[in-house]
């Protein structure tokens, strides 16, 4: 019995030593020197082991000078005494960086996935954000709050971008007309915003946003737009039913437009005055004599050299204009 | 040659110009004051063919049943659309505006005028607007008073 019990321990005993002492030899090139001056310790208790990526850089470089075949890793402990190379050869790539940083990129992946839905959609997904236990996930993975904001053009780590698509309706040699999908930029026209205008004498002059929302809404539909919006439930029904104009880009930019050919004269049928009194502030007024209408701008006071009007005008206002340079 | 006669005559002249591409004013000026002066009258006698039109709304105004924005609103609509029938009719230089050359009314055409200026410069927007809710309601008034007495 003792016998059978002595030779199962050297068995036991020779295998151990099979296994341990098969790694010595990945380590016969490596002197204490050379292996020094990389030693980066993680902790300074002189008890901790430390393993470094020998082969790569930070910038992923490789640095010759401490490249031997076969091996890339070094297990040793803070004496300098190498107790472990981990071998690696060709194209595996068994390390903990190259692994943990791919663990972690996956990781990152799917933590801001079930981010950007818990954002997008109202019903909230029950995804644990936690790690998924691998260890070399943990020291690469993104903090909560260092999470990069999920953008649908920035792509997963911001950095893709997708650029808007053009309409090819609007390429030359394309033939436009019907709807059309514009894409709009984030520096559009905003509240504050007004466009500028030179008159065909000069002058330049500007309209504002609320002006044009202003004049839009009012005479819209003396100016190119045929878009009214349905009449107010509050308003009492009339004979002549109202003609409020519905304030959207493409209404807006037509009255635009032809407030610009009556100042420019483009019809060449603008005629000028000036000097006149507009509801008591000085102004000009351009009245397009084909199309009844009149554009109004003023000289002085708070609105000085903006559009104030843009209006028909009736026969009535005409002959008050011309006779006592006077626009009510 | 009658009334009638000169303000047809010229309204065909005016016409005929347009139909080219030119203006009366830019081509004589004094038969365009003539033909506006004309045309004037007419449009005061058919504002006050639709006075019922004018004593509804403003009273409506008047009694708080609907806004200033919606008071602005409806009559430049009708003051509008009453101008576009009277440009309507002169594009077809329709006969009936013979009927329409009699009476002057001047006094109802300068009060039509302002109101519709201040309901063209009335907006909510109170960064924008030149005209108050209290200045179309003193205006109302006056309309009112001024319709119910002819």
């Amino acid at each position: 019995m003792r016998l059978d019990f002595e030779k199962k321990l050297a068995h036991i005993g020779l295998i151990i030593r099979l296994i341990f002492g098969a790694l010595t030899p990945f380590t016969s090139k490596i002197t204490e020197q050379q292996i020094r001056p990389t030693i980066t310790q993680t902790n300074s208790e002189q008890s901790l082991i430390v393993a470094i990526d020998i082969n790569e850089s930070e910038a992923g470089e490789a640095q010759s000078e401490f490249v031997f075949p076969g091996s890339q890793l070094a297990i040793f402990t803070p004496s300098g005494n190498i107790i472990m190379n981990i071998p690696r050869g060709g194209t595996w790539k068994f390390n903990p960086g190259a692994r943990g940083r791919g663990a972690a990129k996956i990781e990152s992946t799917r933590r801001q996935r079930n981010f950007a839905a818990t954002q997008t959609k109202t019903k909230v997904t029950t995804t644990s954000t936690q790690s998924n236990g691998n260890v070399f996930v943990n020291g690469f993975l993104p903090k909560p709050q260092h999470l990069s904001l999920p953008n649908k053009n920035n792509g997963t780590f911001g950095k893709f971008f997708s650029p808007p698509t053009i309409d090819p309706r609007s390429q030359p040699g394309c033939a436009g007309g019907g709807p059309r999908s514009i894409t709009v930029l984030s520096n559009g026209r905003n509240l504050d915003s007004s466009t500028k205008f030179k008159t065909f004498d000069g002058y330049k002059v500007e309209l504002t946003d609320q002006s044009e929302n202003h004049v839009t809404g009012k005479h819209g539909h003396k100016f190119g737009v045929d878009n009214l919006i349905p009449m107010d439930s509050n308003a009492k029904q009339t004979k002549y039913k109202q003609t409020r104009t519905r304030l959207n880009k493409r209404n807006k930019q037509t009255v635009r437009q032809e407030i610009d050919d009556v100042i420019s004269n483009r019809s060449g049928n603008t005629k000028v005055y000036n000097d006149v009194d507009i509801r008591g502030t000085k102004g000009r007024v351009y009245h397009d004599q084909l199309n009844n209408r009149v554009v109004a701008i003023h000289t002085q006071g708070k609105f000085k050299d903006q559009i104030k009007k843009a209006q028909p005008i009736s026969p009535r206002h005409l002959k008050s204009l011309r006779e006592f340079n006077r626009l009510d | 040659m009658n009334e009638e006669q000169k303000f047809f005559k010229l309204l065909r002249y005016s016409n005929e110009l347009k139909i080219n591409n030119k203006y009366l004013d830019n081509e004589d000026p004094e038969a365009f004051d003539t033909l506006l002066n004309f045309l004037v009258i007419i449009e005061n006698n058919l504002h006050y063919s639709e006075k019922q039109e004018y004593i509804k709304l403003t009273k409506d105004f008047l009694a708080d049943q609907i806004t200033a924005d919606n008071f602005s609103y409806s009559f430049i609509a009708v003051y509008e659309g009453i101008n576009d029938k009277l440009h309507q009719m002169q594009i077809e230089e329709s006969l009936e505006l013979a009927n329409f050359l009699k009476c002057r009314r001047r006094k109802l055409g300068k009060l039509l005028s302002l109101v519709y200026g201040s309901c063209d410069s009335y907006s909510p927007d109170p960064d924008i607007t030149m005209a108050d809710e209290t200045e179309l309601k003193h205006y109302a008034q006056i309309l009112l008073v001024k319709l119910q007495e002819q």
